[in-house]
């Protein structure tokens, strides 16, 4: 009697047993093949360098390669729709900015929409700054406003983009202050740049550390940010007053992050959360940041998402409130 | 300046960049010696081949290619009269009569040294004038960009081959592609049709992909199994004596500015730079009728201003980001792909490269007059075969190409659609590069001319502002008014614009013997 009841318990414990090996095996041999990570916007941008410096973090913690995709197009829809279209098997991410997702949602009708993503974790926060050329004397956000109402309509603020996060900000300032200067939307970063260097407007808006060089050389100054600049490696603008600080009730920063389809199997997730954050946490994407500008963070997956949504919220509010009127 | 060239120079003067350098410049006389291939597709065709190179390689062989092909069409212009590329169009005129007496070799020889003196003139002028306007572009402002787009479009109508209704139309056209997808300012969407590939317009490395690449794949198949029939098979190439040339010096300086000049505005490129020359310095000699009859200053001229136009179009390619013909327009974008961000900061980011690129330039030239020199009848010989069985990498190449511009299938649809239009363009004898300049700086045009009128709070007097600008809105309106007297006062016979006494078409004619 005895025998038999040993061997069926050996027997039930070997199957479950390899089951439960099998479980485990399943949930630990992820990833066993190279990882693509898709970045929706052209090679040689913020985004694309941030994305870049991240998947030297991820092949420092992991033994697979991780290549980077650059499917640009759309104002990164292009790049973002595939992902979320794509297979949810853990093997292609998507690398974007919160904004940047945001902010087309909130201006544009595009096929997608924030339910369709796990949201991994964020790893790199730029907060959203105001800069401008040194000649032209301003001391700080505080000081063009006051001088913008003295004089309505004269003076000018750049945005790099007609429909980003820049935009929303510079609407949110002039709704919210009631101050009078014409936002120029620039066509990109790259033109608005130059218009700051070449001391062609007032003042830009635009994401850190965007144009760092130039401040540090003393040709550009930041005279406002969106978000506390406090891990910003450069230590002299570090305490620059925030909206807040001047009583707009408003932040604005892009958080980059990893995202993946919502049909991604709950162990891919786990396992590849850890990865993320041991990778945020990296030496070798803390030195990126170094030479980038700012030191990484790491905003867990549904701290994230919450910070997204609300972002979202936010973004739609401003729209209605001081663009559409 | 100069510690940046020399840096430029011993960047490249590893083995694996002469190499490329080298490699690049003989494919692109070879390409340039074809009738029917053209030097924005052999830059096309290597888009997908370098893609995993690192960048200044890669733009290394792209230049090669650009220069070897100026001197490649004079090959098939003299031997074949039917230029290998538009640019050589102008050389068949003496050329040919030259090859018919039995000069054939003397031809070339002419053409090699003209070449390689204009390449010379033009690259002096091009390391002259980079890095000053490079440091005055950083200035510049919206509107300045704009009349710069703006004479350039007017200029490419003025000067194509017909007339200029068809260059506005052409032009017109390509705007209106170009009005596809957001607008730069309040990102109102246009034309998309909802499709959200749309929003940032139709794609323009993929519509030069389908113009240049597919295209003449579709023009050439009629071309499958024939052969060229050449006048004279057996060449040694005889380079004239330095007297014979120091006599001539005029062709090359002349020849040598209207390159460059011309070749540094948008737009406006090699394809007419050569005739315009060739007109000069005829109208200058002391035996205007001899020209056309086979005489050097004939074929020395047309290719000091060709190969001088690359120094040309490298001027508004590295200082301000706008593409001078369609060859720089696909290396602005091979140098998006490799990460760069062309435009006026390119020099203050990236010097290094913009150095690169100017000393390969040079060293570019130097080679295709060392294979000229050496080697010539080998590049003859490909003249005699039959090329249908390059047809199929093109294709493949040109496809590739067009994907990895973004990593999705759309831009490969745009690059066949524009295949098929271009094709029909081209049969009808109209011309794709008005249309190709019209999608490349209109939305450069209208970004700036918004931001121009935002920036001045609606005020138009911004456009004459400054001299530079009234000096460019002189030339627009001087250019239009002109043309439009022209067409009142001449008889409708007499409206086809053309300098040349007989007009050759560029592409796929040829004998058919």
């Amino acid at each position: 009697m005895k025998r038999p009841r040993i061997i069926c318990i050996v027997v039930v414990a070997m199957v479950l047993g390899s089951a439960l090996l099998a479980g485990i095996a399943q949930a630990t041999d992820y990833p066993k093949r190279t990882i693509h990570m898709v970045v929706p916007w052209k090679a040689g941008g913020g985004t694309d360098s941030i994305g870049r410096g991240f998947a030297e973090g991820m092949k420092a913690v992991i033994d697979q390669s991780v290549v980077v995709d650059n499917i640009s197009g759309a104002g990164g829809v292009t790049g973002t729709v595939k992902v979320a279209r794509g297979k949810a098997d853990g093997y292609t991410l998507l690398m974007n900015g919160t904004t940047d997702m945001t902010a087309v949602l909130t201006f544009k009708d595009v096929p997608f929409s924030l339910d369709d993503f796990t949201y991994i974790g964020g790893f790199f926060l730029s907060p959203t700054w105001v800069l401008s050329h040194k000649d032209r004397g301003y001391k700080d956000l505080a000081d063009f406003l006051d001088k913008a109402k003295a004089n309505p309509g004269k003076l000018t603020l750049g945005t790099a983009g007609p429909a980003g996060a820049q935009m929303l900000m510079a609407s949110a300032i002039k709704g919210i202050t009631g101050a009078d200067f014409r936002i120029i939307p620039y066509s990109g970063g790259k033109d608005l740049k130059k218009a700051l260097i070449g001391n062609q407007v007032d003042v830009g808006i635009i994401h850190a550390p965007v144009l760092l060089a130039e401040v540090k050389a003393g040709l550009i100054k930041v005279l406002g940010t969106g978000m506390p600049l406090d891990k910003i490696t450069y230590a002299p603008v570090r305490d620059t007053a925030t909206l807040k600080n001047i009583g707009i009730p408003i932040e604005i920063g892009i958080t980059r992050g990893i995202y993946v389809p919502k049909a991604t199997p709950k162990e891919v997730v786990v396992k590849l959360s850890e990865i993320v954050e041991k990778a945020a946490k990296s030496e070798a994407f803390k030195k990126f940041g170094k030479t980038f500008g700012f030191a990484p963070v790491w905003i867990p997956g549904p701290d994230f998402e919450k910070q997204i949504r609300a972002e979202l919220v936010l973004f739609k509010e401003i729209k209605a409130k001081y663009i559409d009127k | 300046m100069i510690e940046g060239l020399i840096g430029g120079f011993a960047s490249i003067l590893g083995p694996l960049n002469l190499l490329l350098l080298f490699a690049g410049t003989a494919m692109g006389i070879m390409v340039g010696a074809l009738p029917g291939l053209s030097s924005p597709m052999a830059i096309i065709v290597l888009l997908p081949l370098t893609y995993s190179m690192e960048t200044l390689p890669a733009l290394l062989t792209m230049m090669g290619v650009y220069v070897g092909t100026k001197l490649g069409g004079s090959y098939s212009a003299i031997l074949l009269r039917t230029p290998g590329t538009p640019a050589g169009a102008c050389t068949a005129l003496d050329g040919y009569p030259m090859a018919q007496r039995g000069q054939a070799g003397l031809a070339l020889g002419y053409a090699t040294m003209g070449s390689t003196c204009g390449g010379i003139f033009g690259w002096i002028l091009a390391v002259t004038c980079v890095p000053m306007l490079a440091s005055l572009a950083v200035k510049s402002s919206n509107a300045d960009i704009a009349l710069i787009g703006i004479l350039g479009l007017v200029m490419v109508s003025a000067f194509v081959r017909g007339s200029m209704l068809r260059g506005l139309i052409g032009v017109t056209l390509g705007l209106l592609i170009a009005t596809v997808g957001l607008d730069p300012i309040q990102a109102t969407s246009r034309f998309t049709f909802g499709s959200y590939n749309l929003m940032s317009g139709v794609p323009f490395a993929a519509a030069l992909v389908g113009f240049f690449g597919i295209a003449v794949v579709l023009s050439d198949i009629k071309m499958i199994g024939r052969r060229s029939h050449m006048i004279i098979t057996d060449i040694t190439l005889a380079l004239p004596t330095w007297k014979d040339l120091v006599k001539r010096w005029q062709c090359i300086v002349i020849g040598g500015l209207y390159g460059t000049g011309i070749g540094a505005i948008p737009g406006v490129g090699a394809e007419i730079s050569p005739w315009i020359a060739w007109a000069t310095v005829r109208n200058k000699s002391k035996t205007p009728e001899k020209f056309g009859t086979g005489i050097p200053e004939g074929v020395l001229t047309p290719e000091a201003t060709n190969n001088a136009n690359t120094g040309g179009t490298m001027v508004p390619m590295l200082a301000l980001g706008i593409p001078g013909d369609g060859s720089t327009a696909i290396m602005l974008g091979a140098m998006v792909l490799h990460g760069l961000e062309p435009g006026v900061t390119l020099m203050k980011n990236s010097g290094d490269i913009v150095y690169g690129i100017l000393a390969g330039l040079l060293v570019s030239t130097m080679f295709m007059f060392l294979i000229s020199w050496r080697a010539i009848r080998y590049f003859i010989l490909v003249l005699k075969q039959d090329r249908s069985w390059l047809f199929p990498f093109i294709l493949v190449l040109a496809t590739l190409g067009a994907f990895l511009t973004m990593n999705t299938l759309f831009p490969v649809f745009i690059a066949i659609t524009f295949g098929v239009v271009g094709y029909i363009f081209e049969s009808r004898n109209f011309p794709v590069v008005t249309v190709v300049l019209g999608i490349i700086l209109g939305p450069i045009v209208e970004e700036n001319i918004r931001l121009a009128l935002a920036l001045s709070n609606n005020n138009w007097t911004t456009f004459v502002a400054t001299w530079p600008r009234q000096v460019m809105v002189a030339a627009i309106v001087g250019l239009l008014a002109y043309e439009v007297y022209k067409g009142l006062t001449s008889k409708p016979a007499a409206r086809k614009r053309g300098i040349s006494p007989k007009p050759i078409t560029s592409q796929g004619k040829e004998d058919k013997k």
